[in-house]
């Protein structure tokens, strides 16, 4: 990375509750409440916005231009704008849209915009297999349903306990998601009916079931992000930007289960972003990690890809509770995105989370130990990885 | 009777004779099989054959259905009312379905108007929204690579791009390695058959967009490494229909081609074991 030009905290953040349906709201109307909420949260009228960033999941609801119709909910009237849409990362993107215009000094406060509306878009299934890419794997492509995952890591730890595994990661996920007002499914799962969802739960691809995969939901992320003087200024409890990376991999998914599977793009971005941080020991370092886990499968295969594992380490983790949310690292006290999924702002989510569980204003999924070191992910369907580290204190060492 | 959210799981069946649309499955013949389990439950079994509908209640065990449906009376009747989310009832375990899970997703909606509570027709809150069915005529460009590789479909012939820094054999054929960043104008012949490096058997059923039709489950989608590429390249692509429950990862697959083959993705019809 080069070097920040000057230092970006998040001093507002507001979403709203995430849900499969907002027949009550229209798409301006969405984004507005958590706009507002955002707002309200920084202290800060919509004066005091220099800049607005606008995305979401390309086409998705079939409609063009969107923050221009967006502009009576985002308040960005007569203010520069710039609308950005890289698929599922979409909503970290823009967290890495808005720390740069910030760092470089353009803009002293910029709102960040992520948000979907995904009952409007029919199907995500539809929607991510209409728009696949058209000279072939477009007839091929089931959303982002898929058991090829899954396979790898029963050929490597037998199936027994990799399944045993995965319903046990998404029960725990479930569990957070119980205490999250905000998350959309919240089915109330418990430790003891795992043996009877990992018959029952109906079978969508192979070894993904229906209770594996991510929800299909509706909702904004907002979050204002200002310089360091101005945050200073503006927040008693900032949270900086660290740093980001963005890591993109082959045009298509499909590389990624070759028969010798090349490293994936969630690797490399820990490997280099950790590497130029100085973090020799991502799992003792942070204090939370918000993942963007699209299915439990991938979930659990990605805690060791971007903490940098190897063998069983993060099936062990898993075992042993250690990334439940009173536990060593917990992993989205949120309940992450098998809970909620609006795509547009899930991405953004994460960073939100992360950050609110740094300033300790999560609310009843706040973790209860101290919180100073933050990571959040953002994932795109053909393997597009942001990786975001989060500070509580502004008092790191530089490292060249 | 037990109550829920205004209404029974009788009144829900006792009232599917009155709101049947026979025109609306003329063709269908499925038996569906209730276990409706908790104070105001029961067994019920509904029968649509022909345009013809016979709803039963019963006692003992549920003879052969098309589909058998488990659920708490109160998850049932949220659900008949939109009152409980039935995916979300589904993914936690309260709503099972056991047999084809189209016939409650496809059929049973056509089959019957919604059910509303006696006197409360008129009371719900009316929320308008737009429907719209988009439909578009796309024409794509295959560009000089894609295009070469669609011209080989349509001779039987498989080809990938060699890269003269990292000698690595790519298919589809690319423009550039995204490995080594390097331009290839050298093509390879490649395949025609693979080993099956993973799988996908797919159950749930959506949309075609090539055709617009629900494809029909199940099928199979296969990660490959064709012979002559290199290990960490993939093709992925359909599996015979007639292999679907045969394969497994490490076999070896052939394509089986179209008789009328037109420079496109439907020259190639599937792989199928390469007994």
């Amino acid at each position: 990375m080069g070097k920040k030009n000057r230092n970006v905290a998040i001093v507002g953040i507001g979403q709203t509750e995430y849900s499969s349906h907002k027949e009550y709201q229209n798409q301006p109307e969405m984004i507005n409440e958590a706009v507002r909420a955002a707002l309200k949260d920084a202290n800060l009228t919509l004066d005091d916005i220099d800049c607005v960033v606008h995305g979401n999941m390309e086409l998705f609801e079939c409609v063009h231009q969107p923050d221009l119709w967006h502009v009576l909910g985002t308040g960005a009237f007569g203010k520069p704008q710039f609308r950005i849409t890289t698929g599922g990362t979409t909503g970290a993107t823009i967290v890495c849209a808005a720390d740069n215009l910030v760092a470089s000094g353009m803009y002293d406060v910029v709102m960040a915009i992520g948000f979907e509306k995904l009952q409007e878009a029919g199907s995500t299934t539809a929607g991510i297999t209409n728009m696949a890419d058209a000279l072939w794997y477009r007839h091929l492509q089931t959303g982002a349903l898929t058991s090829a995952e899954a396979n790898l890591t029963i050929d490597e730890f037998g199936a027994e306990r990799a399944r045993r595994a995965a319903i046990k990661h998404r029960i725990m996920m479930d569990k957070n998601a119980t205490i999250n007002p905000r998350a959309h499914r919240r089915f109330g799962l418990e430790y003891e009916q795992a043996e009877d969802l990992m018959k029952t739960s109906p079978p969508l691809v192979g070894e993904l079931r229906l209770i594996h995969m991510c929800s299909q939901s509706d909702g904004a992320c907002v979050m204002i992000f200002a310089a360091e003087e101005k945050a200073k200024a503006l927040s008693s409890k900032p949270v900086w930007v660290r740093d980001h990376i963005a890591v993109h991999k082959e045009e298509m998914v499909a590389n990624n289960y070759a028969y010798e599977r090349p490293e994936t793009s969630h690797h490399t971005a820990a490997r280099k972003l950790f590497a130029r941080n100085g973090i020799t020991d991502p799992v003792g370092y942070f204090d939370v990690f918000e993942m963007y886990d699209p299915s439990t499968w991938w979930g659990m295969d990605w805690i060791r890809e971007f903490l940098l594992l190897e063998g069983d380490a993060h099936i062990r983790m898993v075992e042993n509770g250690d990334l439940n949310i009173d536990g060593k690292l917990p992993l989205n006290p949120s309940g992450g995105v098998t809970s909620s999924n609006p795509i547009g702002a899930t991405a953004m989510a994460r960073v939100a989370e992360a950050a609110l569980q740094l300033r300790g204003d999560a609310g009843p999924h706040q973790i209860k130990k101290e919180v100073r070191h933050g990571l959040a992910s953002g994932f795109g369907g053909t393997m597009w990885t942001v990786l975001v580290m989060l500070e509580k204190d502004l008092d790191w060492q530089e490292v060249n | 009777m037990a109550e829920y959210f205004g209404t029974s799981v009788e009144a829900i069946f006792n009232t599917m004779p009155e709101r049947f649309r026979p025109e609306k499955v003329q063709d269908v013949d499925v038996v569906i099989g209730y276990d409706i389990t908790g104070d105001g439950g029961g067994k019920w079994l509904v029968s649509i054959k022909a345009g013809t509908l016979n709803v039963e209640k019963i006692d003992g065990d549920f003879p052969s259905c098309s589909v058998l449906v488990t659920a708490g009376a109160e998850t049932f009747v949220g659900g008949t009312l939109g009152k409980i989310d039935l995916g979300t009832a589904m993914a936690g375990g309260k709503f099972k379905v056991n047999g084809d899970i189209t016939v409650m997703t496809n059929i049973v909606p056509a089959a019957f108007k919604k059910f509303k509570v006696a006197g409360d027709e008129k009371q719900a809150e009316e929320l308008i929204s737009i429907k719209y069915t988009a439909s578009i005529n796309q024409r794509f460009a295959t560009g000089p690579i894609m295009g070469k590789w669609f011209k080989g479909l349509q001779e039987k012939k498989f080809y990938a791009t060699k890269y003269p820094s990292c000698g690595r054999i790519q298919i589809p054929p690319r423009e550039v390695c995204a490995e080594c960043v390097v331009r290839s104008e050298e093509f390879v012949e490649v395949g025609p058959n693979a080993l099956v490096a993973n799988t996908d058997i797919v159950y749930y059923a959506s949309p075609d967009p090539l055709t617009g039709n629900v494809r029909s489950t199940p099928y199979v989608t296969l990660y490959l490494w064709m012979d002559g590429t290199t290990p960490g390249e993939c093709l992925s692509f359909d599996l015979n229909p007639k292999d679907t429950h045969r394969i497994k990862r490490g076999m070896r697959v052939r394509p089986v081609w179209n008789e009328n083959r037109t420079a496109g993705i439907d020259d190639l019809l599937y792989f199928e074991i390469d007994d």
